[in-house]
């Protein structure tokens, strides 16, 4: 075996139930980012084939141990995931029937089951104390002043805190859906 | 107020705490400001999103001993809250999915993966052909492949899947009944290529407590590719399955592009409990 038996790669090869878990983990992660929320539809292939490429890749030991194993991971999810993006603009119009990838028409109930994940994969990127911050102010129901108490900051900070939290989550949510949700008309 | 000071009221006016008074003057304000007015928008199903989920867009992630024991159905009073996190977490619920062994490789990229879906009409009528090959095979088979049981008692069911590809991502599922002996999978295959580093190719079954695997191994010889077809029947026994109602996941993990028929018997052996 070309990597020792204790490493994560080695016991990958050795078919080690738990370290598939953890690279499965990491695959999962890089395949779910925002910015490949198009490719939603397929995850489960690419997550399978990734997983499938990286053992071959370890196999041929093209992977130095003394490198960041899940930088690699990522590196492979990553080099997937875009050529799979390239390709669907390459070809919208033959993926469109069958892909709802490419489908932006979905309903609204499409629609909300998109938000849910994907609100809950970009408050997983979010930095912790932003995620903190929202969770206190939309959930817990807390005011800016308990805010500010709990961050030991001014109100005024709290508050301009929060938006920019805000506005990161959205710019996150941008990058899953370019060309934006907001050709939607919403009325008061 | 400036448009600096009135955005700090956005996440207030997501909220719905902003003052009425307050409301209508930030609104006026959104009518004219479309950098306001579109982060309203992008945002506005925020609050109903947090408050119908709850904890569950905040809480950890699954580690390896709960995705355990909610496989195997021992989450007890976690099991809620599991469930409610898998309900709205992309990766724990990808991961949940039945794993695939990355033991077996598939040659083909993952650029030619995605031509899958160019099946033609013959192809799909030879499966239709071997789908029927099959049935009589599996019926021929079915006896021999039945373990020592009790003498039937009621009819033998032959529930006939429809042919499973992976371009349609689609996984296979059926119950099986407590009681049940065996249940005998006859895959007729529309030629496997397989490559000459190729080991094995696999037919994951899964079931809420056991994953099983079984491999259709590769030809004995030195070709440097081969192709494989014909009917391959496969038994999974349930004996030793603790009685209760079993969800099997039949997933086929071939070449990419490959379609794999599974016709599935269940052979009823006994009623339930014997």
């Amino acid at each position: 075996m070309p990597y020792s038996e204790d490493s994560l790669q080695g016991r990958l090869l050795a078919g080690d139930k738990e370290a598939l878990r953890q690279v499965s983990r990491w695959v999962a992660e890089s395949m779910t980012a925002a910015r490949f929320w198009r490719l939603r539809p397929e995850w489960q292939d690419l997550h399978q084939e990734a997983l499938l490429r990286l053992f071959e890749s370890l196999k041929r030991e093209r992977f130095r141990s003394d490198g960041e194993f899940k930088s690699y991971v990522q590196g492979i999810c990553r080099h997937m995931a875009l050529d799979r993006l390239a390709e669907l603009a390459r070809r919208p119009s033959a993926d469109m029937s069958n892909n709802p990838a490419g489908n932006r028409s979905a309903g609204d109930t499409e629609d909300l089951l998109i938000s849910e994940h994907l609100v809950r994969r970009i408050l997983d990127d979010s930095a912790m104390n932003c995620r903190e911050m929202i969770r206190a102010y939309f959930l817990e129901g807390m005011s800016y002043a308990e805010l500010a108490s709990k961050l030991d900051v001014p109100v005024g900070t709290a508050k301009s805190r929060l938006f920019r939290c805000l506005q990161c989550l959205r710019e996150s949510m941008a990058q899953a859906a370019p060309g934006p949700a907001r050709g939607k008309t919403t009325s008061q | 107020m400036t448009h600096e000071e009135l955005q700090l009221n956005l996440p207030d006016y997501l909220a719905g705490r902003l003052p009425a008074h307050e409301s209508r003057f930030l609104e006026a304000h959104l009518d004219t400001c479309e950098e306001c007015s579109n982060f309203v928008t992008d945002l506005r199903a925020l609050p109903d999103l947090i408050t119908l989920h709850g904890e569950a867009l905040f809480d950890e992630h699954l580690d390896h001993a709960m995705f355990e024991r909610l496989l195997g159905g021992a989450a007890g009073p976690e099991e809620e809250r599991l469930r409610r996190h898998l309900a709205v977490c992309a990766p724990c619920g990808l991961q949940l999915n039945p794993l695939a062994d990355p033991r077996v490789r598939r040659a083909e990229s993952v650029e030619n993966a995605h031509s899958r879906t160019r099946r033609s009409l013959p192809g799909i009528l030879k499966v239709s052909g071997l789908v029927a090959a099959g049935l009589i095979v599996g019926v021929l088979a079915a006896p021999l492949l039945k373990p020592p049981a009790p003498a039937r008692d009621g009819p033998i069911e032959l529930p006939v899947l429809q042919p499973v590809t992976r371009s349609a991502g689609r996984v296979t599922r059926i119950a099986v009944r407590a009681g049940q002996s065996a249940v005998v999978i006859a895959i007729p295959v529309d030629t496997l290529d397989m490559h000459a580093d190729d080991e094995r190719i696999l037919v994951q079954v899964t079931t809420a407590a056991h994953e099983v695997i079984y491999g259709l191994e590769k030809p004995a010889g030195e070709v440097r590719r081969t192709s494989v077809s014909g009917i391959l029947p496969l038994m999974l026994e349930s004996r030793h399955l603790p009685p209760g109602s079993y969800e099997v996941s039949i997933k086929p993990s071939t070449r990419a592009g490959e379609s794999i028929a599974v016709l599935l018997f269940e052979i009823v052996v006994g009623d339930e409990g014997d």
